[in-house]
């Protein structure tokens, strides 16, 4: 509960927060990937634009953005370099041995700006989308493949239910380590070795912890008439509706304009 | 062998307490009223239906509801109504009948407003509340409560009391409680005793609190008006029999 | 040792929407040998408080001086301080994690660099003040025994580091009515032998009444009551005011005073309340 992770869910009310998740996934999935079929300078604006629309209109704070885009910083930073001064083109700088060129620039630009846009479109998909609406959006998605014989809806539960002990698991695991540290082992060194180390007494009471509170579960779930993922009814259906239309119709307008503009030149 | 050989008949709409030492079996044999667990020998029949009979045993679970110790492990969803709605999912009931009962239940213990809350966010007793109206949501006759408030501080304790207390009056609620506390106990209408995997006395609270000494040898206490109520008699005050809170031990002395 | 907070404040997550100020200005001083109890409703900044004393915490602002060493630096002297204080969470038992008792409750005298004799010493010792069989227990797996067994195995590896200072975060929490007055007497037992300071977080206000002989009540992470025992848990209006409960001894007492009894309303163990209750009883017979 004390841990606010980067690109959490805010159940706040905006234009994004009330569309239905299997469009705003469709639409996350295409503007991370369209990038790669549009590196035009013209088609990027266009994304680029789009973008930054579709942020101002789901509310999310600017700080937020900012820290998840912490998350990749060293991702990025690598990245940059190594695109940099491996790719061969015009010289722009010499360094001894090391050299940079015009397409290493424009290179390593491309991929930040790809990494960048994967991370906040992400952001903004997890952060206008509550965990169970991505979970039902998931599960509608991957339906066809239940078809073929994936244990799809045990799949969603497994992971809506871990996803919802994710914070029960980081106060648990910080008391075990507050206790061990009051044993005599310091767990928070910095150190990285001796961490790692030192780490070695919390892992079998996380396991412990984990599967007491898995085995409690299973109970409460028996309990309360669980007998398997198939069969059961939700309380929440998901239905479309004229707004998710006149969406899905933008974002694939301006997909198409993307594509366009990339043929044009 | 966790049991050894229990007779027990519960009616409609009683108000049971189950105490014990730790290992007595209460735990154990609160999870054969609901099927968790089946007997290696005898019977165990709700409203008629036999626990063991694999045809029957997802109606008694819709009939006896459970609730468990740890609010934090009961809950499987991520926000209050989701996880209320979790019981009725599982009986494949139609979304709008979910929706009615999801809202009844929650209305009952007070935590309509938190319906989209993530409950991990709620205090331990309104964690608890939630696990009850889970339980309710599947219209049972009869809840069972495996030491409810063990792990909730003195407010959350009083408010999970109130409730049940409220669900068994107001509702007719059949209510088995498992309890460590003997002040929880001396609060029901009947009292289990169990020790060594055996129902060792059976009787009102009144009856059952006299036995100080009986009780004290089986490891369990007294509530505090209870013993001092016997200490006063001990030095010759004269007092009426079953007094089991300070409120009638305050009243009978002015 | 001397125990010195002063002014402390702590603020978790600070910057963040979940900044939330625990403790906000706590100054309490406990001396060598004394039993204290700390009594407040839940987020009143127990656990934080204690957490300090024990080293695992830095304070935002003010400080708290084991022996007039900061509890948190990073120094060979403030590591040392700390070493002398002992801390045992709510439902120690999650710590376990050796296979064998001896391993673990010899988990914390070996982490202070002991020699492997001294250790076993150690270990025996702190089992037998948990009361546990030494020798039947010592290559029991933690994980299979009961779980007031695996309590006190806990307790006894946090005992066996000798600690100067020994803090318990609700250490009856769980257990069954026997557990809960086995544990307390051989806590009482230890305190009363070793001399040491004991420092008892507790919702039970029956158990601080019979353990302690001093209290301090805290509330929205400040002080608001700190004094003997018997004062301040029978303050029915403080801890009515600060969400707590009221002893029922007490209540019970204060029921017979409005009433027009003459009784003092600390006598809050039951066989006090019930010698109280008596005699003042006889001496309304006597003037009836």
């Amino acid at each position: 509960m004390n841990l606010l992770l980067p690109g959490m869910y805010v159940a706040t009310d905006s234009a994004l927060h009330r569309l239905d998740p299997r469009v705003k996934m469709g639409a996350a999935l295409l503007f991370t990937t369209l990038p790669f079929a549009a590196p035009g300078l013209r088609s990027t604006l266009l994304i680029l634009a789009f973008v930054v629309v579709v942020t101002l209109l789901s509310a999310a704070p600017l700080s937020a953005l900012l820290r998840t885009l912490g998350t990749v910083f060293w991702v990025g930073f690598f990245m940059f370099f190594f695109y940099l001064f491996t790719t061969p083109g015009r010289l722009l700088i010499a360094l001894g041995n090391v050299t940079v060129t015009w397409e290493g620039l424009l290179s390593g630009a491309t991929q930040i700006y790809r990494l960048c846009l994967l991370v906040i479109v992400g952001a903004i998909l997890t952060f206008t989308t509550s965990p169970s609406q991505l979970a039902h959006g998931v599960e509608a998605l991957l339906r066809p493949l239940a078809r073929l014989g994936l244990p799809v809806r045990e799949l969603v539960m497994v992971l809506t239910i871990a996803l919802r002990f994710v914070p029960t698991f980081f106060d648990e695991i910080d008391k075990i380590a507050k206790a061990q540290q009051a044993r005599g082992i310091d767990v928070f060194s910095r150190n990285p070795l001796r961490r790692a180390r030192n780490w070695i007494p919390m892992y079998v009471p996380i396991f412990v912890s984990a599967f007491r509170r898995a085995e409690e579960l299973a109970t409460a779930m028996e309990a309360r008439g669980f007998r398997g993922a198939r069969h059961r009814t939700r309380l929440r259906q998901l239905r479309l509706t004229r707004r998710d239309l006149m969406a899905s119709l933008i974002v694939l307008a301006v997909g198409l304009a993307v594509i366009g503009l990339e043929r044009l030149g | 062998m966790a049991l050894q050989g229990v007779d027990l008949i519960v009616e409609r709409g009683e108000f049971v307490a189950l105490i014990g030492p730790n290992g007595s079996g209460k735990s154990t044999l609160a999870r054969h009223f609901n099927g968790l667990l089946l007997p290696t020998a005898g019977r165990v029949w709700i409203d008629g239906l036999l626990t063991s009979d694999p045809r029957h045993l997802w109606q008694v679970r819709q009939r006896v509801g459970m609730v468990f110790q740890n609010p934090e492990s009961q809950l499987v969803a991520s926000t209050v109504e989701e996880d209320v709605a979790f019981g009725p999912e599982n009986h494949a009931l139609p979304p709008e009948e979910i929706r009615r009962r999801v809202d009844d239940a929650l209305n009952i213990v007070g935590l309509l407003d938190y319906r989209t809350h993530p409950p991990q966010m709620l205090s331990g007793g309104q964690k608890q509340l939630v696990a009850i109206a889970g339980a309710l949501a599947t219209c049972p006759a009869c809840i069972v409560f495996d030491e409810p408030t063990s792990m909730l501080d003195p407010p959350g304790r009083r408010q999970v009391l109130e409730t049940i207390a409220r669900l068994n009056a107001e509702e007719s609620l059949t209510v088995v409680m498992i309890t460590q506390s003997m002040d929880e106990a001396a609060a029901a209408r009947r009292v289990l005793v169990m020790s060594g995997g055996r129902i060792v006395m059976d009787a009102p609270p009144t009856e059952v609190f006299e036995q100080g000494e009986r009780l004290r040898a089986l490891g369990l206490d007294l509530p505090p008006a209870v013993e001092i109520a016997h200490r006063l008699r001990d030095q010759g005050m004269v007092l009426p029999r079953g007094l089991l809170t300070v409120e009638a031990l305050a009243r009978a002395l002015c | 040792m001397l125990i010195q907070v002063e002014h402390l404040v702590h603020t978790y997550a600070p910057g963040t929407p979940l900044e939330r100020m625990a403790l906000r200005g706590v100054s309490v001083e406990i001396g060598a040998g004394e039993r204290v109890g700390i009594l407040g409703p839940t987020g009143s900044g127990k656990s934080t408080l204690v957490q300090h004393v024990a080293g695992l915490l830095v304070p935002t602002a003010g400080r708290i001086l084991l022996d007039g060493v900061a509890a948190h630096e990073r120094t060979a002297v403030a590591s040392a301080r700390r070493r002398r204080v002992g801390l045992a969470f709510q439902y120690p038992e999650a710590q376990i994690f050796e296979q064998t008792v001896f391993r673990e409750v010899a988990f914390g005298p070996r982490n202070l660099g002991l020699e492997e004799s001294e250790v076993a010493i150690r270990v025996r010792w702190a089992l037998e003040v948990v009361g546990l069989d030494t020798t039947v227990m010592q290559e029991r797996v933690p994980f299979t025994l009961s779980g007031g067994e695996m309590r006190r195995v806990a307790l006894a590896s946090i005992l066996a580091m000798q600690p100067e200072v020994l803090i318990l975060d609700e250490p009856t929490a769980g257990l069954d009515p026997r557990g809960r007055r086995g544990l307390l007497d051989r806590v009482q037992a230890w305190q009363e032998e070793t001399g040491l300071t004991l420092i008892l977080v507790s919702h039970s206000l029956e158990e601080l009444a019979r353990v302690v002989e001093r209290v301090v009540v805290l509330e929205g992470g400040k002080v608001i009551a700190d004094g003997a025992v018997r004062r301040v848990l029978s303050d029915a209006q403080l801890l009515r005011a600060a969400g707590l409960d009221v002893p029922q001894p007490v209540a019970l007492l204060q029921a017979l005073r409005e009433a027009g009894w003459s009784v003092r309303t600390d006598r809050m163990l039951p066989e006090e309340t019930a010698a109280e209750i008596a005699r003042a009883w006889r001496c309304l017979e006597g003037r009836a």
